[in-house]
């Protein structure tokens, strides 16, 4: 029931700051969405205007249906979870959980009943429900701060970096659980993150933004693999990004690039984002679909190269290897043959795992210095 | 020299014996000339004669205070709220106006209020007596109150009111679930602060007080009628009733709680309807009872159209230099003091902070009329020329003001930056002037700022104990109660001329000593 839609949504602070601009969008029913983006980029405006609590400067906001642009927050009925809590300081935690229903004003019984099954739903141990929020620990604020929202019987849940403010293992745990309540009772969420790991693991549907604008939507694996930009390429998990030059066609249908010194057949890659008749060419590749061998492999799709660094990070193995004046990352499974620094090795690809963008005219440098440093 | 006298100092303050005795000092000045002073007529208790009189005036004290405080509260938090939450150029002209009848004396403040309501220049509306004194008192403390809490407001974050509305509560169950309980401590202090002052008022009250005799008032009527075991009386039942509502504040403070049931919210939506209404209602109050009557002596003085006389004029700049000297030595001397005491008691010394800050709150209820004629007493055996015997009595009320923001800013000082400080070598000394000092500043400033103006527009200890001296607003006293009032404008305007520009020279000096 609750699907969310934004048309043309802007919003602009005094100081022309633009915090929105012109996002459409569209979140179905009982789906868990994760909004990703660098700092400042405008998640939490696009949660707070879904809320109620910015009005948009321009466009409009739909919950199930219904055009809710002038509703005010408290007629809004959704469900909010604050960045850093903001619990009540002077309301215990069960009376925290209970604001929701009285403002509905709901019979005490029920009242009282709702506030403990939501916390329990959260997980919170019931003998601390007298407990000022200052008394409860990080992760226990969390779980009130979850249930409160609950409490409030809305099927949108709108989390602002819900696990921002615990430590990384406790975040890590939370956040599944988080999931699998809001899976369990059948609500829409939107969950507003800033950490790409925690958007991979929890989400059905991710949204990146930068700048104010939506960049993709898609699930996680559509946004890693094929991302729609340069910028989702590079905001969302590693990638290596090769300057290239396409090769003139003559009378051949086959795609020819140049780039680390080679010329190489790219025709099965993908390449729908790139526009007619370019020329100057990025080409992406994933770390995890680049093959390093000291053997030299039977296809074409190789370049010579010398490891760099390695570096040990649990499951896998990250390389850092030189080829020509070009920089290579390459992650790897830890197990099996491993590479020393100092070698040098082949590393090859499969051409369907590139993916092609027209080559930038500005801030090219800035998105591959960071993979070079 | 000064380079000297700089590692002079810190290595002086190496030695905890230094810093120890300097402290020492400080507690010896608080008690002899500020404590024991302000409560010594409490040693006269036994000879206290309870008569109706008496039990009359302090009965008298209390219902104008109760109310007046009562109405600033009732009016004073919405137009807090009001101020708290608008924004740009309409909170900038009321933050200022709000301000502005506490830059006025009080004494010339009660001249004006007096001009607008009873006299026949003004609405010529009410008698002097009891509701010309609360008329009067409730233009004093309405400020009080506003500042305080609509600072509280302001400090508040406001996440908290969103969560709530995303929670279903509309504006007005919000401001009594959650902003409401939040500035609650607030609340009480500016609601203390109000009934305090009040209680303590003096000279402004003389002029409107007519028949109606207030506590503060009739100590000084007891004393110049050469009454002394009168005005002990007076004096001790005031400053014991005032202690107690002190303590007595002060627990129920901590008792009060709020339960956000009892009102339906859905009652509450369509109240919120008239909150427009309201905002008028409480700006009108504002405008008509307090601000207005608070400056109505200029549109006297337009009236008027004359001077006083040249012998007249050198009485009021006699007056005048009286004041300012007196505030200036004063605040010198209690500056240096008060911020030794400050840092002892915001550092918790010994643990005597509380017992300290505790002795200061009481410092600061007693009624400044009760408090000087004490303060004579303790002073009787010294034979104390008349002007210093003045200096000695706002010596002691003014204390508390620069000790109170001192040691509470100093109390919330992160103790990490000093300890920061003293593993990057920095002695006892250096610590103090590069790092206490430069923040705890703005509330220096602030209590620098308060005890001038106290000691400014102070009449009840002044008329305690003077005979022949008369401050500025002593002056003005007297020329009302001889219906000198172009006299008594004139002095009132010069005064608040001066002790607004003053006021504006130390609030800009202070900004520009933040910027640097
Ligand atoms: N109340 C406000 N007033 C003025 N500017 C604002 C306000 N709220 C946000 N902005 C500006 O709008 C832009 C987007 O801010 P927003 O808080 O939505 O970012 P965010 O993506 O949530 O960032 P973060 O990850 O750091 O929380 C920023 O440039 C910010 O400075
Ligand atoms: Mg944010």
């Amino acid at each position: 029931m609750p699907e969310v839609k934004l048309k043309g949504v802007s919003k602009t602070f005094p100081g022309n700051v633009v915090a929105l601009h012109k996002v459409d969008l569209s979140v179905k029913d009982k789906d868990y969405v994760v909004l990703l983006g660098p700092s400042g980029c405008g998640k939490t405006s696009l949660l707070k205007t879904i809320a109620g609590i910015y009005p948009p400067t321009e466009g409009e906001v739909f919950i199930s249906g219904r055009n809710v642009t002038r509703l005010p927050i408290e007629e809004r009925g959704v469900g909010m979870m604050f960045q850093n809590y903001a619990l009540f300081p002077h309301l215990t935690t069960e009376k925290n959980v209970e604001y929701g229903p009285t403002m509905r004003e709901l019979p005490p019984k029920e009242t009282k009943s709702i506030a403990h099954k939501m916390l329990q739903l959260a997980k919170f141990p019931l003998e601390r429900a007298n407990s000022l929020p200052i008394e409860l620990s990080g992760g226990m604020q969390q779980r009130v701060a979850l249930a409160r929202a609950l409490a409030s019987q809305s099927s949108l849940l709108l989390l602002d970096e819900p696990l921002s403010a615990l430590d990384a293992k406790i975040g890590e745990e939370l956040r599944l659980e988080l999931r699998c309540l809001v899976k369990k009772l059948g609500l829409t969420a939107i969950h507003v993150t800033h950490s790409q790991e925690e958007a991979m693991s929890t989400a059905d549907t991710i949204i990146v933004m930068n700048q104010g604008s939506v960049m993709q939507v898609g699930s996680p694996e559509e946004v890693y693999f094929n991302p729609a930009n340069l910028f989702v390429a590079d905001f969302v998990g590693e990638a290596n990004f090769f300057e290239g030059e396409i090769k003139p066609a003559h009378s051949n249908p086959k795609l020819f690039v140049r780039f680390l010194g080679k010329d190489f057949d790219l025709s099965k890659a993908k390449s729908s984002k790139l526009s007619r008749g370019a020329e100057k060419v990025v080409v992406v590749f994933r770390p995890e679909k680049l093959v390093i061998s000291k053997r030299k492999p039977y296809h074409e799709n190789f370049v010579h190269a010398k490891i760099e660094s390695r570096r040990f990070m649990g499951e896998k193995i990250r390389y850092e290897l030189s080829s020509g004046a070009s920089q290579i990352v390459v992650k790897r499974m830890g197990f099996g043959k491993s590479f020393q620094v100092g070698d040098s090795a082949f590393v090859s690809f499969d051409a369907s795992d590139a993916t092609l963008f027209d080559l930038p005219r500005e801030h090219w440098e800035k998105l591959v210095g960071r993979q070079t440093v | 020299m000064c380079g000297f006298l700089k590692r002079r100092l810190s290595s002086l303050s190496k030695k905890s014996s230094v810093s120890n005795a300097l402290y020492a000092l400080a507690i010896l000045f608080f008690v002899f000339f500020v404590f024991l002073p302000a409560i010594y007529v409490l040693s006269l208790s036994l000879n206290v004669r309870l008569d109706a009189l008496v039990l009359n005036s302090l009965a008298t004290s209390f219902e104008i205070a109760l109310l007046c405080t009562a109405l600033s509260l009732f009016f004073g938090i919405p137009l807090a709220w009001l101020i708290a939450r608008s924004r740009g150029f309409k909170k900038e002209v009321l933050n200022s106006l709000v301000d502005m009848p506490l830059i006025i004396p009080t004494s010339a403040l009660g001249f004006s209020v007096y001009l607008f309501w009873g006299s026949q220049y003004g609405l010529a509306l009410l008698e002097k007596g009891f509701w010309l004194i609360t008329a009067l008192h409730t233009a004093f403390v309405f400020p009080y109150v506003v500042r305080t809490v609509s600072a509280a407001f302001e400090e508040l974050d406001p996440v908290h009111e969103t969560a709530a509305r995303s929670l279903g509560a509309n504006l007005l169950t919000v401001f009594r679930t959650v902003s409401f309980p939040l500035v609650k401590s607030s609340v009480i202090t500016g609601g203390m602060l109000a009934f305090t002052r009040s209680l303590s008022e003096t000279g402004a009250t003389m002029m409107a007080a007519g028949l109606a005799v207030t506590a503060p008032v009739l100590v000084l009527q007891y004393k110049n009628a050469g009454d002394v075991s009168g005005a002990v009386s007076v004096s001790v039942i005031l400053i014991v009733s005032a202690i107690a509502f002190l303590l007595l504040a002060k627990r129920l403070a901590g008792k009060m709680s709020f339960s956000f049931e009892r009102v339906s919210p859905r009652l509450e939506a369509r109240l919120n309807r008239f909150s427009p209404a309201k905002n008028s209602v409480v700006l009108a109050f504002f405008f008509i009872l307090i601000l207005v009557p608070a400056f109505f002596f200029f549109i006297f003085l337009a009236q008027m159209k004359q001077l006083p006389s040249a012998e007249q004029m050198k009485l009021i700049f006699d007056s005048l230099g009286a004041s300012f000297l007196v505030a200036a030595v004063v605040t010198v001397i209690n500056l240096v003091f008060g911020f030794a005491l400050a840092l002892f008691i915001g550092r918790n010394k010994f643990g005597l902070g509380k017992l300290l800050e505790t002795a200061n709150e009481v410092v600061l209820v007693v009624p400044t009329s009760a408090l000087g004629f004490s303060l004579a007493l303790y002073w009787a055996g010294f034979h104390i020329p008349e002007l210093l015997l003045i200096m000695l009595a706002h010596l002691s009320f003014t204390f508390p003001y620069i000790v109170t923001p001192i040691a509470a800013m100093v109390a919330q000082l992160d103790k990490n930056l000093e300890e920061a400080a003293a593993t990057l070598g920095a002695t006892p000394y250096k610590i103090l002037s590069s790092v206490t000092m430069p923040l705890i500043l703005p509330s220096v400033l602030a209590g620098v700022v308060m005890a001038f103006m106290r000691s400014i527009s102070e009449t009840g200890a002044t008329l305690a104990v003077s005979k022949s001296i008369s401050t500025a607003p002593v002056l003005i006293v007297k020329f009302v109660q001889s219906q000198q009032l172009v006299e008594a404008a004139v002095a009132c305007a010069i005064l608040f001329a001066i002790s607004f520009v003053l006021l504006i020279v130390m609030r800009r000096s202070a900004g520009r000593k933040k910027e640097a």
